[in-house]
């Protein structure tokens, strides 16, 4: 077992490398869970968006319009001018910006309470016209935040200008929309059956990113270093055979490969032990061990075809950065085109994220529907076949190399 | 003398797999996987789009299906109805296939969903102004036939009191940002091409540095030759980047394009002037000093946000001197003022900046590289 223990000796040297990526990437990893949290409800709240409100007319109708939106959202108070607008829009700090100009009231009023027809022609319904007398608003271009402030203030000002119509005075009418706008439907929400966003399952779908670079950026120097012309040669007039070497090396490799996986399923243990369920534990252990072992191929057949470790790393990165943007690893596959998720189907990782996605649907194995029973089989089936045909091609390489 | 020297150093950068690789290659697919990743998140997590919705209705309320009608029928109405009943609408909501489902009956409507949000706010408005109607048409003394009449058709015509105004000419999608601190990050590393270039010259660093010290040629020439050549090959990389963001992928960058050409020449400068000045610390080993480097042009391309979007507002609320003083934040602001801005004068400022910074880092390279003699090699 001399080749073997010498992998590990070497090992040893390449330790450092080790120890930055593998805490780098459990501070990456973390930061990520983080982000991701959902709070579950069971009572509807109305959304609040950020409107900043500029009110030039200071009027009974403007306060009482201000009033209105800032019990419903949250006002946000800027400084009135163009960059600073287009600034706090741009950055999402502010949803809406609504301007009330000078002597509005007094144009509202005035509108409907001159006889009907031709007043309520001099609103357009085309939202681009010029008339300054109008409030006036800003916003992200075909928001639903925005759609929904628009209908809010809309509806405002029809019932307050009905009521003006209909003949009450300033101060009644105010009062008088406050107090219908307040009627409200009574919602009940349908409870869902969709389970809070679990968090072993993101640490489990960002596992692909990681245990990519980190099995591939640890062995492959090794490798590399094992198929250095001069130290190949070496081997080759030694007593013990080539496939004995190979075995021994593959043992090593195995062994370093399950290692590092082993290492991160320990820490989900110690960090979600209250969330993991048993018999989906064991699913997702295999599923991350069938993955790893797709790295270690890949790794091999890198280490054949490049001589430098920089070039590897450089093709590790994109490998992994790609698939885990193509396969929705990093985002959330519900936003994804599904031209892209198709195009993901070459790629490992939407074999494992596959066989997540099933196992986060059900609380146990034993609520599997078929097809998702299916999906998982296939899943693993399809992550084999990756594994050995990367070997395989590897060999390949390898043998025609020695030729 | 100057054109011999350029052209062998250019030759020698393009004939450097690595360069090549993370110079143009590299930010092209990392431009890729952007485009793919969040081509379409806008859509579906800001952008309006008609909300399904299913009703379930008595018969006799026709006044109710009226107003709801008045809301749907085409691709840009505010809902799409499915009239059905209560058990269906219930599995079309349960399968996420309706946002919410609109019940009426004997007159009370309600409204059922399965989560709070920005979709079901909306259509509780929308509920809400039919039972709101109601409460204007019984608050209001309707003895009077004619005012009866104005009441009604004040009521149910969709009249807009609000004129929207464009804040800006320019892309509002905030996910742009991200392909700012792309090319950020890609002028940033054309370090590694300044840092060659100071490999080269330095007679400790390399061989090809100790042939150059020999030669007859003056050193302010051959320096100039090097920098001038370490600087050609990432512009035109980071040119062509520029081009297959915005005209492959069509990507709309927003402002001009001869000034974002612009931004990405002086970034590119600052990026290789970067590396000129790393590269001339003839202390660190060649290994180290690239390890540095990305490490350097990486974080600064995270805090210009190319990993978590927005991260430089923050930074900006919080200690706004790092985004002045950190070069991709600067370029990326660049960016962004040719984009939302109408006049030019952020963009300006951000120029300067950029232009001190790299007449800055030039000197100081230039005060560690001048006559410099070795006792040994």
């Amino acid at each position: 077992m001399q080749t073997f223990k010498t992998y590990f000796r070497i090992s040893k040297k390449y330790l450092q490398g080790f120890f930055i990526y593998v805490p780098i990437f459990f501070v990456i990893m973390m930061l990520m869970v983080n982000q991701q949290t959902e709070k579950t409800e069971t009572k509807f709240s109305t959304s609040s968006i950020k409107i900043s409100i500029f009110d030039h007319d200071h009027s009974t109708l403007s306060k009482s319009l201000a009033d209105y939106l800032g019990e419903h959202h949250k006002l946000i108070d800027i400084k009135e001018d163009m960059d600073t607008i287009r600034d706090e829009i741009y950055q999402r700090n502010i949803d809406y910006i609504l301007v009330i100009p000078e002597g509005y009231e007094n144009y509202i009023n005035a509108c409907a309470q001159s006889p009907s027809a031709e007043n309520t022609d001099s609103f357009t319904n085309d939202a681009n016209t010029t008339d300054d007398r109008m409030l006036v608003t800003y916003k992200i271009p075909n928001s639903r935040f925005a759609a929904f402030a628009d209908s809010q203030i809309n509806k405002y000002m029809k019932i307050y200008s009905t009521y003006i119509s209909a003949g009450a005075d300033r101060e009644e009418a105010a009062t008088k929309t406050i107090s219908t706008m307040s009627e409200e439907t009574t919602v009940t929400i349908q409870a869902s059956e969709k389970e809070a966003i679990s968090y072993v399952h993101i640490f489990y779908t960002y596992m692909t990113y990681i245990l990519i670079s980190v099995v591939t950026l640890c062995i492959s120097p090794i490798l590399i270093l094992f198929n250095e012309n001069k130290i190949k040669s070496r081997l080759n007039v030694s007593s013990v055979s080539p496939l004995k070497i190979n075995l021994q090396l593959a043992l090593a490799s195995l062994i370093y490969t399950f290692g590092i996986t082993l290492l991160f399923i320990l820490t989900s243990f110690v960090l979600f032990k209250d969330e993991m369920v048993f018999d989906k534990t064991i699913l997702r252990i295999a599923n991350a061990a069938v993955y790893a072992l797709i790295c270690l191929s890949l790794t091999f057949l890198l280490a054949t075809c490049l001589a430098k470790q920089n070039m590897l790393s450089a093709i590790v990165n994109l490998i992994g950065l790609g698939q885990s943007f193509i396969c929705g690893v990093f985002v959330d596959r519900a936003l994804m085109s599904k031209v892209v998720l198709a195009f993901g189907r070459v790629f490992p990782a939407y074999w494992y994220v596959n066989i997540e996605e099933e196992l986060n649907k059900y609380k146990h194995i034993t609520d599997f529907t078929d097809s998702s029973r299916h999906t998982v089989i296939y899943g693993f089936i399809i992550e084999i076949l990756f594994a050995v045909i990367l070997f395989m091609i590897g060999l390949v390489i390898n043998k025609n190399k020695k030729n | 003398m100057f054109v011999h020297l350029y052209q062998y150093r250019l030759k020698t950068i393009i004939r450097s797999k690595e360069e090549f690789f993370w110079i143009l290659l590299f930010p092209i697919l990392l431009g890729t996987f952007f485009y793919v990743a969040f081509s379409n998140i806008s859509k579906s997590t800001e952008n309006f789009s008609t909300i399904p919705v299913a009703v379930a209705l008595d018969d006799e309320d026709t006044f109710f299906q009226s107003y709801l009608d008045a809301l749907s029928g085409d691709a840009s109405s505010i809902l799409e109805i499915t009239y059905t009943d209560d058990e269906e609408a219930e599995q079309l909501l349960k399968n996420e296939k309706v946002t919410g489902i609109i019940t009426s009956q004997n007159g009370e409507v309600t409204l059922t969903i399965s989560q709070s949000g920005i979709y079901q706010s909306i259509l509780k408005e929308i509920v809400d102004g039919y039972i709101q109607s109601y409460d204007v048409i019984h608050s209001v003394d309707l003895s009077d036939n004619s005012k009866l009449e104005l009441v009604l058709s004040k009521l149910s015509s969709n009249q807009d009191y609000i004129r929207n105004l464009d804040f800006t000419n320019g892309n509002t999608d905030i996910f742009v940002d991200y392909y700012y601190s792309l090319i950020a990050m890609a002028c940033l590393f054309a370090a590694f091409s300044g840092q060659s270039c100071a490999d080269g010259i330095l007679a400790n660093l390399s061989p090809q540095g100790m042939r150059k010290c020999l030669s007859p040629v003056h050193r302010m020439t051959m320096i100039l030759a090097d920098i001038t050549a370490s600087c050609t090959f990432p512009i035109i990389a980071n040119v062509a980047v520029i081009i297959y963001l915005s005209y492959i992928l069509k990507v709309n960058l927003g402002g001009s394009m001869p000034l974002i050409f612009a931004t990405s020449v002086l970034g590119t400068i600052i990026g290789v002037t970067v590396g000129l000045c790393v590269g001339s610390i003839y202390k660190i080993k060649k290994e180290a000093k690239i390890g540095l480097l990305s490490a350097l042009s990486l974080f600064s391309s995270f805090l210009s946000g190319l990993m978590v979007g927005g991260i430089k507002y923050d930074i900006e609320k919080h200690a706004p001197f790092i985004n002045k003083l950190n070069p991709a934040t600067v370029i990326t602001d660049a960016l962004y003022s040719l984009n939302i801005y109408d006049t030019y004068e952020k963009y300006i400022t951000c120029m300067i900046i950029l232009a001190v910074m790299s007449v800055v880092l030039c000197m100081i390279s230039y005060f560690m590289i001048r006559r410099e003699y070795y006792a040994d090699l």
